[in-house]
């Protein structure tokens, strides 16, 4: 009965994970009966999607599994200054183009009838070829970040559970799938938003037993909640302060000073001795210099902040991505109405917050941890590096060891990961229908049923090819590396979106120009970074993608300006207040 | 009310740069005259909590067992919802969805039936319309088509209705063997 009872215990965590994919495959089940069979409710909703669901959707899409894993280990690196770097820009940024960008775009399509990005380029840019260039980027930008959550959900559950990444792979494709072929983006949005609560709840839970797990290892043991935090924190001022801080802890430059006197007072102290021994030592009846110890050979490294000031303001240009995301624009077209994105504008910071907040905690705690040795990680393969990927999993496992917050753990992550997989999955099926195969034949060609079946049919290849891809690439760090630099191509196509909105002048050429910019530093940078594998390389202290965007807003401007301009009654049917 | 959201929004980019604020509140710490005088006359315990709140002014310090750089960051968070609530509710583009409404409207109303003919009874060119050629609206996607087939689809739409109506030998203008409008309009303009 015993052996019995401890099986089950350690299988917990995987029951626990099995009956999450089977609830969240009876809520994709139960939304497609929803499904009113026509292609504009497979492709958004029927444009009746409200507040709440829409809030939950586009956080959850927005969300990867990086707001989990990579918050933790990158505050792992860089500590508390994450959180203000990634999580309180993004919340500034993505508030401010939901209001700026999401509102006009859902107002241009729901007027014009759009469903994908490239048909209101084609038309805003009068432009076949141009969203055609469109569609390639946005396809070859979204694949890598796509195989990302793949590859992370297979890795995670490897080294949580011990499972065979292609079957982690195979079965949230599989329950994504399912849902995704059933009952197009209103599924989507009905899994987004109970995965998006599963995934907030996830970090707060982590946050407060290891909280209590951390303060177990001071001396003063574990308390209340409050007093769990304050001392888990303090073990971090004591063991890695450089971690509470963005810029340089006072601790560090004392260390520095403090080894640089004792340098400087040894080397007065030898040049005292060789005078004294010069002059005859014992015998000039001068008294001997007192002696003093040498220092160590390698004592603190200047300190250096955190992060630098540039560094941090540029991280400004990361959430921009989220108006060029085309999963993004598919979800904002399913609002209600243009007041359904109320909510998100408002709650969008708060949620960040929440989510962003307990992963940054824990990973600034996991350093301090980490260098007074009472956490061990695995490392990088062929490096003595610390897999910083693995430290919320090392966190659970070794300071709760808890199977249900290590289940739960598990079903954050894949909640996190699949909630932005189904979103690209509905919305690269959408895109290759709407996009390639119906401009061909023409718009009566298909009938609406068949419309739903192209799509469907393009969703099961779109599955099929990225697990494909995804068992390709599985050892390949490359593709982490290639899905990374994706959001800097985003980022430097939002002046597209941008000047599409709210400047008449634009024109294809200078969207071409703003284009070839992009793709032509993308490449070179890219190339320079060793294949991404630099993980910390800067253009002149900047992200890559600050100078990269700067670089083709500048390019559309010009472009647009040495070009004939559109001609204004086609344009000035997309600018509200000129519509006539 | 917009520009003050927009200064609002820059000035929470700006506070968000928090290396301005740190060496600022510093100086202020070190004056002599910083710590009000009733701060002195506070029971122990909110004195405390006054100094908890205002007198550490380095972002490493720990209040409430977290760096105060943190606290500071989660305060610009709720700024920005705050704003953001206040841009919802004052500064909210109702024109823009009252232009996106009226679309889906005019299309099942009754402007549509006259849509394709100008002013003087004669047929509209192809591309012709100004807000009209931008009507495809919801009423065509309801049918099930998407948005390139939506838009084109009106102007698509359009010639068939004309036929229907007779576009076709009247008086010459219509255009003769091109069943048409497309090219009766440039006639008609002669």
């Amino acid at each position: 009965m015993n052996f019995l009872a401890d099986a089950s215990q350690s299988n917990l965590p995987l029951f626990m994970v099995g009956a999450y994919l089977v609830a969240l495959l009876g809520l994709g089940v139960f939304s497609s009966t929803l499904f009113r069979g026509t292609s504009k409710d497979y492709f958004v909703a029927s444009r009746s999607i409200g507040p709440f669901m829409l809030l939950m959707s586009v956080f959850g899409t927005t969300m990867t599994g990086f707001a989990l894993v990579g918050s933790t280990g990158k505050a792992f690196i860089t500590g508390v200054a994450t959180f203000g770097a990634v999580a309180v820009w993004s919340g500034i940024v993505h508030s401010t183009v939901f209001f700026v960008i999401g509102t006009r775009l859902w107002a241009i399509g729901k007027k014009l009838g759009y469903v994908t990005q490239v048909q209101f380029f084609r038309e805003r840019f009068q432009s076949h070829t141009l969203g055609t260039v469109l569609f390639v980027l946005l396809v070859l930008f979204i694949i890598p970040y796509l195989l990302i959550g793949i590859i992370s959900a297979g890795k995670f559950m490897q080294g949580t559970a011990g499972l065979d990444p292609r079957l982690t792979g195979l079965v949230i494709c599989g329950v994504v799938l399912t849902y995704v072929f059933l009952g197009g983006v209103r599924s989507a949005a009905w899994a987004n938003t109970f995965q998006t609560l599963v995934f907030m709840l996830t970090g707060v839970v982590a946050f407060a037993m290891i909280a209590k797990g951390v303060a177990a290892k001071t001396e003063e043991g574990a308390g209340t909640f409050q007093q769990n935090v304050k001392r888990a924190t303090e073990y971090v001022e004591q063991h890695k302060p450089a971690r509470l801080a963005r810029g340089i802890h006072p601790t560090l430059v004392e260390k520095y000073n403090a080894h640089q006197e004792q340098v400087k007072a040894f080397e007065e102290y030898e040049s005292k001795l060789e005078m004294w021994n010069a002059l005859g030592g014992v015998d000039s009846g001068d008294e001997k210099p007192e002696e003093v110890q040498k220092p160590e050979s390698e004592g603190p490294v200047k300190p250096k902040p955190s992060m630098s000031k540039l560094l941090w303001i540029t991280y400004l240009f990361i959430p921009l991505s989220i108006g060029m995301f085309p999963h993004v624009f598919q979800h904002w077209l399913t609002a209600k109405s243009a007041k359904t994105f109320k909510l998100a504008i408002v709650a969008h910071p708060v949620c960040i917050a929440v989510v962003w907040l307990p992963c940054v905690i824990i990973g600034t705690w996991a350093a301090g941890l980490y260098a007074a040795g009472e956490l061990t990680l695995p490392v990088v393969p062929g490096t003595d590096k610390p897999n910083v990927s693995a430290v919320l999993g090392a966190m659970v496992n070794q300071l709760v060891a808890n199977p249900w917050l290590t289940g739960l753990l598990m079903i954050g992550v894949l909640a996190a990961i699949m909630s932005s997989l189904d979103s690209q999955f509905a919305c690269l099926g959408t895109m290759f229908t709407n996009d390639i195969i119906v401009p061909r034949k023409g718009k009566d060609y298909y009938s609406d049923a068949d419309t739903v079946k192209i799509a469907r049919g393009f969703v099961v290849g779109v599955v099929v090819v990225a697990y494909l891809l995804s068992l390709a690439l599985m050892k390949s760090a490359s593709v982490f590396q290639l899905g990374m630099w994706c959001f800097s191509g985003f980022t430097a196509l939002f002046p597209i979106v941008f000047a599409a909105l709210y400047w008449k002048r634009a024109t294809s050429v200078g969207v071409y120009a703003c284009i070839a910019v992009t793709v032509v530093l993308w490449i070179v940078w890219f190339k320079e970074s060793g294949y991404g594998a630099d993980k910390g390389f800067t253009v002149l202290g900047m992200l890559p993608m600050a100078p990269m965007t700067m670089a083709s807003s500048v390019a559309l401007i010009v472009g647009s300006l040495v070009s004939p301009a559109l001609e204004e009654r086609q344009v000035n049917k997309f600018f509200p207040n000129k519509a006539r | 009310m917009r520009y003050f959201i927009v200064a609002l929004v820059v000035s929470l980019a700006w506070l968000h740069q928090d290396w301005f604020v740190w060496p600022f509140l510093e100086e202020r710490n070190e004056l002599q005259d910083y710590v009000p005088a009733y701060v002195s006359n506070l029971p122990a315990d909110e004195r405390l909590a006054y100094e908890a709140a205002f007198a550490h002014h380095h972002e490493h310090e720990l209040v409430m067992g977290l760096p105060l750089a943190v606290h500071y960051q989660v305060v610009i968070s709720l700024a920005t919802a705050l704003v953001a609530l206040l841009a919802v509710w004052k500064a909210w583009p109702t024109e823009l969805e009252r232009w996106a409404e009226a679309g889906s409207h005019r299309d099942r109303g009754g402007r549509n039936r006259g849509g394709g003919r100008n002013r003087g009874g004669r047929n509209r060119s192809r591309g012709e319309g100004g807000g009209n050629s931008a009507r495809s609206g919801e009423g065509k996607s309801d049918t099930g088509r998407s948005a390139a087939q939506s838009s084109s689809a009106d102007s698509s739409d359009r010639p068939r209705r004309r036929r229907r109506r007779g576009g076709r030998g009247r008086g010459g203008s219509g255009g003769g063997h091109n069943g048409g409008n497309a090219s009766s309009q440039p006639k008609a303009g002669e």
